[in-house]
């Protein structure tokens, strides 16, 4: 339910060519054949009753509410579940059908509690409204029999609350999810009058595989599944439509408040990316936004080991602009730099971008996405010439063969996950290569047809092997390569060497080869064959060469420019994307020109009054290592935890400490801001006004639900630090920033808060030739002109598995927490996750004496740290795993500096390690020094 | 030498052309001198090309030639 009455139609739609016609109550109605008679009776204006029936929903029939009348059909079938005839004629309003409704919600009340007033759901109830709806006056049953009005609450679930006692059992919430969510948690157990809902195995919600989604609450006609938020503040009074700012599908929302506080957020059903869903992170972890930790006014220091004071903004920019140029001033243009966030809107990012080229004078500005999808943007472009994935989301409903390559889409991207998952229950087939047997691979009603468990590291070695195949197994569409490909004869070649073939590459890879060229003919067999890929492609020393090498496949098998196909890189944070296509990399303007062209220069020059320098600046990588160099010493961060999340904390950390100016803008103190000089508070998404883009190049609007808390948008932060420092820039408004963002990027030009309202949202390129965007990439033709065949010789990293180290650690995120997790661990999230821990298979466990819940060190050649060890025989043997959200275990105290040879993405998932039982539970910089002894190593056990 | 303990540059640089191995000198190169005109700083440039000057023997020869220009 929720407060936006959004229509709804009663059943899915049922999209077709042909059209039926039909009377209903008189009036003659045409829809696409497979229609329902409620969903036709509704888009003619006639709402038949309902309770059991919602669009999102397969039509199931257990309410009895919605009967109808038809010529020449015995009885009184069910609307909900009759699919249209030519020629019907419909009745939905007669007396049989009312007394037969009225009797049934007589028989719904008997058994429901009377206490409409003080219900939580009064005003928003499906039920309440069916009782008027048919004209309920009494109850011939009574109140006194038999019924579930003492049946025990369900409270175990931080955000919603399960009352059994006022269920109907209209099976809404179990078919939510199963059918939007796919995590079949809930059932119906037990029959007749005894039938009740029930989680897991008739367990509470906290204990059983709900993934509190919010499906069921959404889908749910009473109170019975209710947000506690509701329960405690009550019903929302307004609503304001935007965009989460967790991961990269961007779900649209519906923020719903009472003045100006936020009661619920509420999947919008017309969201472009996720139609209705969403996911506990979303849906529920909204709560960081006001938590008592967020900062609200500026604060400076001299000094890092000074406390912090606060201070007036105008004191705070003067103090930044003043000490930049005296930076500057002293030690060269150079030397300062600034890094854009992926969690804050394009305009924001464009307006930081823009600070650094024009008033700072250089073009040292970078992005999260260096540690994340570089490898994306610099692969892709080389060989279809856009820096993005090809499809939309609804692509996945009509591929055939899906392969998901270093990615854990029901963790990192669920709300797609569960689109996937029901293509895949429809029948698509799954390949999944991942050294975890990640949940994909084997769930309810979903199974791939091959897991194809390589080393970490061993990525390019598959791919190459696949390729292989398909070049000598004749598997090629010789037609499309021809047709739309370069390059394509010296890459057959390069393939086709016998050092390339799975039989060779098996040893390395740990794939064994039939496995391997089956699960390639079946690719190449498609017809439509789809590749989703994630960080285990991409952080990677050849994270570069992985993503040509997909790309490369998908060009030799015809998989790329229509429905169902292509190569989508599933981008981890809400703006990532939109942060690169912003500019916010040192060799490209925004639209990834590069900054050496001068025609690009000359459009922002004459705009800004700049004089954008034509050499590329520095990575966030190299500004850390020019910092111990003494050739940079100045940094603004924006909404960006690099000591956290970088690899090599200890590296970072001592770059940081070299600054002689850190400014950091966040919504929390967190783990960077332990070495700033200048806090700047910044605006949750709550607050800001502007856009984000998603993972499918989707650009939705962020609205503001009030003000911003710090009293600025952070555009105007950047804007008054450029000012301070004597360059002349400011704007109106975030519409205006966009409207400069569009009359000089040619992707963007079509553009417009305006054309956002109207329409929703679009997908870049959005201009003259395709005014509402572009769902697929590449359809005539590639981008470049030809797509390129690019060789990916496979290259082992130099990170190797010794004697010391004989373990390789990867890392990843999961589905309850968020990146650095400054934002879920201020949720009740942390009832799933409270602290990071490290996988360990049970024999590598067994080994060294590890139990589950141990204490263990995790140590590498850079560094150590201690967690709690869980046993899981999904990891391979030789291989352990753990998550980055929380700043105490810092798991990035051991990755190290290898990284990807072309965008110095960081190598995350490859780091040798030793584990041990730790002699305490100390923090991380106390077991640095506990080296573990050798009986520890030896596993020996008292 | 292990590669953490290299510089930066000359760790990044080696990097680069071991991606190249599959063509020819020459070509390899033409390659590693143009990925780093694209995307390096000049100041890891110079530091690359003081890397050259004084210490080529850490260097893979492919990147030597592509900053003495000899491809």
């Amino acid at each position: 339910m929720s407060l936006l009455k959004e229509p709804d139609l009663g059943t899915p739609a049922r999209p077709g060519p042909a059209v039926v016609g039909l009377e209903i109550d008189g009036q003659p109605v045409s829809v696409p054949e497979g229609t329902s008679v409620m969903r036709a009776a509704a888009l003619a204006g006639v709402d038949v009753p309902k309770l059991c029936a919602t669009d999102s929903l397969e039509a199931f029939g257990s309410c009895r509410l919605c009967l109808v009348e038809v010529d020449g059909v015995k009885g009184t079938p069910a609307s909900c579940t009759l699919p249209v005839a030519e020629g019907m004629s419909v009745r939905t309003q007669t007396d049989r059908l009312a007394r037969l409704r009225r009797s049934v919600m007589e028989l719904y009340i008997s058994d429901h509690p009377l206490d409409c007033l003080t219900c939580p759901a009064n005003g928003d109830c499906e039920l309440q409204d069916m009782a008027g709806v048919v004209g309920l006056r009494d109850v011939r049953y009574g109140y006194a029999g038999e019924n579930h009005l003492d049946a025990p609450k369900d409270t175990s679930n931080p955000y919603f609350e399960f009352d059994p006692s006022k269920c109907i059992a209209c099976s809404r919430c179990v078919r939510a999810c199963s059918e939007v969510q796919g995590t079949f948690a809930l059932t119906i157990s037990g029959r007749g009058f005894d039938s009740k809902v029930s989680a897991g195995a008739d367990e509470q919600f906290l204990e059983s595989e709900c993934v509190s989604c919010g499906a069921c609450v959404q889908a749910c006609p009473t109170s019975t599944l209710q947000e506690k938020s509701v329960v405690d503040i009550g019903m929302p009074t307004r609503s304001v439509l935007t965009t989460c700012a967790y991961c990269g599908v961007g779900c649209s929302f519906k923020a719903e408040l009472r003045g100006s506080e936020v009661v619920r957020m509420v999947p919008a059903k017309n969201g472009g990316a996720n139609e209705g869903h969403s996911c506990v992170k979303g849906r529920f972890a909204f709560g960081y936004a006001s938590h008592p930790d967020r900062v609200l006014k500026p604060m400076v220091r001299e000094s890092i080991d000074d406390e912090w004071r606060e201070v007036e903004w105008d004191d705070a920019i003067g103090f930044v602009g003043r000490r930049f140029r005296e930076i500057q001033a002293a030690h060269g243009p150079g030397t300062i730099g600034g890094i854009t966030s992926s969690r804050t809107t394009n305009e924001e990012v464009y307006v930081v971008q823009r600070m650094v080229r024009a008033a700072f004078g250089n073009n040292n500005v970078d992005t999260c996405a260096r540690v994340c999808h570089s490898p994306t943007g610099y692969g892709l472009k080389q060989t279809f010439g856009t820096s993005a994935g090809t499809q939309d989301f609804k692509s996945v409903d009509d591929a055939d063969v899906i392969l998901v390559i270093g990615a854990n889409p029901t963790d990192g991207h669920p709300v797609f996950a569960s689109r996937m998952m029901r293509r895949l229950r429809k029948g698509a087939k799954l390949v999944v290569v991942d050294p975890r047997r990640i949940d994909l691979v084997r769930m309810p009603h979903v199974e791939a047809t091959h897991h194809l468990r390589m080393a970490p590291g061993t990525n390019v070695a598959v791919v190459n092997a696949m390729a292989h195949t398909v070049v000598t197994e004749g598997l090629v569409d010789a037609d499309f390569v021809a047709e739309r490909c370069e390059g394509f004869q010296a890459w057959a070649d390069f393939v086709a060497r016998p050092e390339n073939s799975p039989e060779a590459l098996a040893e390395v890879s740990g794939v064994p080869a039939e496995e391997l060229r089956a699960a390639t003919r079946l690719y190449a067999a498609g017809p439509n064959s789809a590749i989703y890929y994630g960080l285990g492609v991409t952080e990677h020393s050849q994270g570069s060469t992985m993503v040509m090498g997909m790309a490369n496949l998908a060009m030799a098998t015809g998989n790329i420019g229509r429905r169902g196909v292509g190569v989508s890189p599933l981008r981890g944070q809400n703006n990532v994307q939109g942060s690169c296509d912003m500019g916010s990399f040192p060799q490209e303007l925004p639209g990834y020109r590069h900054v050496s062209d001068p025609a690009v220069r000359a459009i922002y020059d004459d705009l800004w009054g700049s004089a954008i320098l034509p050499e590329p600046g520095l990575r966030i990588p190299n500004m850390f290592d020019a910092a111990l160099d003494g050739s940079f010493r100045g940094l603004f961060v924006q909404g960006e935890d690099i000591a956290q999340s970088d690899p090599n904390t200890k590296h970072v950390t001592a770059a940081l400490r070299a600054l002689d100016l850190l400014v950091v803008q966040d919504l929390f103190l967190n783990e960077t801001a332990k070495f700033a000089h200048v806090f700047l508070p910044g605006t949750s998404f709550l607050e800001k006004d502007g856009t984000f883009t998603n993972a499918e190049r989707r650009i939705n609007r962020v609205r503001p639900v009030m003000p911003p808390r710090t009293g600025k948008h952070e555009w105007q932060v950047a804007c008054e630090i450029a000012q301070a420092m004597g360059y002349e820039m400011s704007y109106d408004s975030s519409s205006q920033i966009m409207d400069e963002i569009a009359a000089t990027t040619p992707t963007f030009t079509g553009v417009s808060f305006d054309l956002l309202d109207k329409v929703g949202s679009v997908q870049w390129p959005c201009n003259a030739e395709h005014p509402l965007g572009t769902e697929i990439m590449h359809e005539g033709g590639f981008t470049r002109g030809r797509g390129r065949f690019v060789p990916t010789p496979y290259v082992a990293t130099t990170e190797r598995s010794t004697r010391r180290y004989p373990l390789i650690l990867t890392t990843g995120r999961i589905l309850s927490q968020y990146n650095v997790g400054a934002q879920t661990r201020r949720t009740a999230n942390v009832v799933w996750h409270p602290e990071d821990v490290l996988e360990i298979h049970p024999h590598d466990a067994e080994d060294r004496g590890i139990e589950e819940g141990d204490a263990v060190t995790l140590t590498s050649r850079t560094g150590a740290t201690t967690m709690h060890a869980r046993l899981a025989d999904r990891m391979p043997v030789g291989v352990v795993y753990t998550t980055f959200h929380h700043p105490l275990s810092g798991a990035n105290v051991v990755t190290t500096e290898n990284s990807d040879w072309a965008t110095n993405c960081p190598e995350y998932k490859v780091t040798a390690v030793q584990v041990a039982r730790a002699r305490s539970t100390a923090l991380q910089d106390e077991a640095e020094s506990a080296e573990p002894t050798g009986a520890e190593v030896l596993g020996s056990r008292a | 030498m292990p590669d953490a303990t290299l510089p930066p540059v000359v760790r990044m640089a080696n990097d680069i052309a071991r991606q190249f191995g599959y063509l020819t000198q020459d070509e390899a190169a033409t390659a590693v001198s143009g990925h780093i005109a694209m995307f390096w700083d000049p100041r890891m440039r110079r530091q690359l090309a003081d890397e050259v000057d004084h210490d080529p023997e850490r260097l893979d020869p492919v990147v030597v030639r592509a900053v003495t220009g000899s491809a």
